[in-house]
């Protein structure tokens, strides 16, 4: 089957995208917004681009995960707009014992509610920039905004540098560095409301699990 | 426990990166070369980044020898790339496309691949793969020694038959079993799905 994504519905190009671009790092976000509410928000359009120097991007549309617009006519969500006036943010990583709390931060809340007060999450200070970080998180990255690509209103593109990083105990040994693979089961993202877990895992070459 | 990222070695802050940020789709590139060969690689620092318009973002790093990748050449000079993604039928012979082949030798005979013609841009595409997509560079980004970024615009989308409903435009679940990329030689299936809130209390306990 070809598609010609040309001249295809933008609802339906989204779509497509997200089903088959899978799965997607979750990128759980949290600032603070200008009056001082810890906001945070799940993005999966995310991933790591760079180990030197290190670099994440994250890509903010005006849309929720069921192609919708949301929010003031379409406009900025409050986690880009909390980066672009701050220059800095916090990326979370998300595993199984926080995914439903995530889950709930997605939704469309208003700008004087908290999310960490919805979803029942902690916002403990960083190291080196004003944004909170979630307590319960297995893994936080504190970043500095490096650059911007703007596509059109409220539809941005960012990549931070992380400066700091921030580990639950036991998720890297302190001595080689590596990450648990039995204390770290981080979820992926799918479409809708749906997502995967990592735990089936294996090494190539070879057999896939049965 | 708390890293200074500056003060982590770049192997170590590479592999901290690559083992917590997971699980990352995969970008299972294919492009030919100047001399008529088919070449094909994956990378994962790699997603969609928006539907309007339609772009991807593919990150590359330089040849383990310091030398720039047979892909990144390619695209540099045509301005265009296949964006090829994985499923669990394709996994091995993506993995064995990730060794690093000299120029002359095709990843597509190397791993018994099939090239098939695409419709706007000149490169292949691997014929076995879940879903292709043909992309013309929209914009380049050099970072750093050895680093760059490329981002696409996704002008067709191919897929094997059954993987995308004609009328509905829906994705099969059953058709379409891609995997994740996590780190060494370590991959994950996305067999495990659940919706939220609360389907992940349904799943069988982790053992």
């Amino acid at each position: 089957m070809d598609i010609d994504f040309t001249t295809l519905d933008s609802d339906i190009r989204y779509k497509l995208l997200v089903g088959l671009v899978v799965p997607r790092p979750i990128a759980f976000v949290s600032t603070y917004n200008a009056n001082g509410v810890a906001n945070c928000a799940p993005f999966s359009f995310f991933n790591v681009v760079s180990h030197e120097p290190p670099l994440v991007i994250i890509s903010f549309g005006t849309r929720d995960n069921e192609g919708g617009t949301v929010g003031k006519a379409g406009g900025m969500k409050d986690t880009p707009r909390n980066i672009l006036r701050t220059g800095e943010f916090v990326v979370n990583m998300v595993e199984e014992s926080i995914a439903k709390g995530m889950h709930i931060a997605s939704g469309e809340f208003s700008d004087e509610e908290s999310e960490f007060e919805k979803a029942g999450f902690t916002p403990v200070p960083a190291t080196r920039i004003k944004h909170p970080m979630i307590k319960e998180s297995p893994a936080s990255f504190e970043c500095l905004l490096r650059q911007r690509t703007e596509l059109g209103p409220g539809r941005v593109f960012l990549f931070g540098e992380i400066v700091m990083l921030h580990a639950r105990e036991g998720i890297i040994d302190p001595l080689t560095r590596r990450v648990s693979e039995t204390l770290y089961k981080p979820v992926g993202r799918l479409w809708g409301n749906r997502y995967c877990t990592t735990r089936q895992r294996f090494a190539l070459p070879g057999e896939l699990p049965k | 426990m708390e890293l200074k990222l500056s003060e982590v070695s770049s192997v170590e802050r590479y592999k901290l990166l690559i083992g917590l940020v997971i699980p990352r789709p995969i970008a299972w590139i294919s492009t030919v070369n100047e001399a008529g060969v088919n070449n094909c690689a994956p990378f994962s620092f790699f997603n969609v980044l928006s539907e309007e318009p339609p772009l991807c973002v593919t990150s590359f790093n330089v040849r383990s020898d310091g030398l720039t990748k047979h892909t990144v050449k390619n695209i540099q000079r045509t301005g265009e790339y296949v964006v090829n993604l994985v499923d669990e039928s394709t996994a091995d012979a993506m993995h064995l496309s990730s060794y690093e082949y000299p120029e002359e030798d095709s990843e597509f005979e190397k791993t018994g691949l099939t090239p098939a013609p695409c419709s706007v841009v000149k490169h292949p595409r691997i014929l076995e793969a879940a879903a292709s997509f043909e992309c013309r560079v929209w914009k380049r980004m050099d970072i750093g020694p050895g680093r760059e970024f490329v981002f696409g615009e996704i002008l067709v989308v191919h897929a094997r038959d059954g993987v995308i409903d004609p009328a509905t435009k829906r994705i099969s679940e059953t058709a379409y079993r891609p995997v994740g990329r996590l780190f060494a030689a370590r991959y994950c299936t996305t067999r495990q799905r659940f919706d939220l809130p609360g389907g992940l209390a349904r799943l069988p306990p982790d053992t």
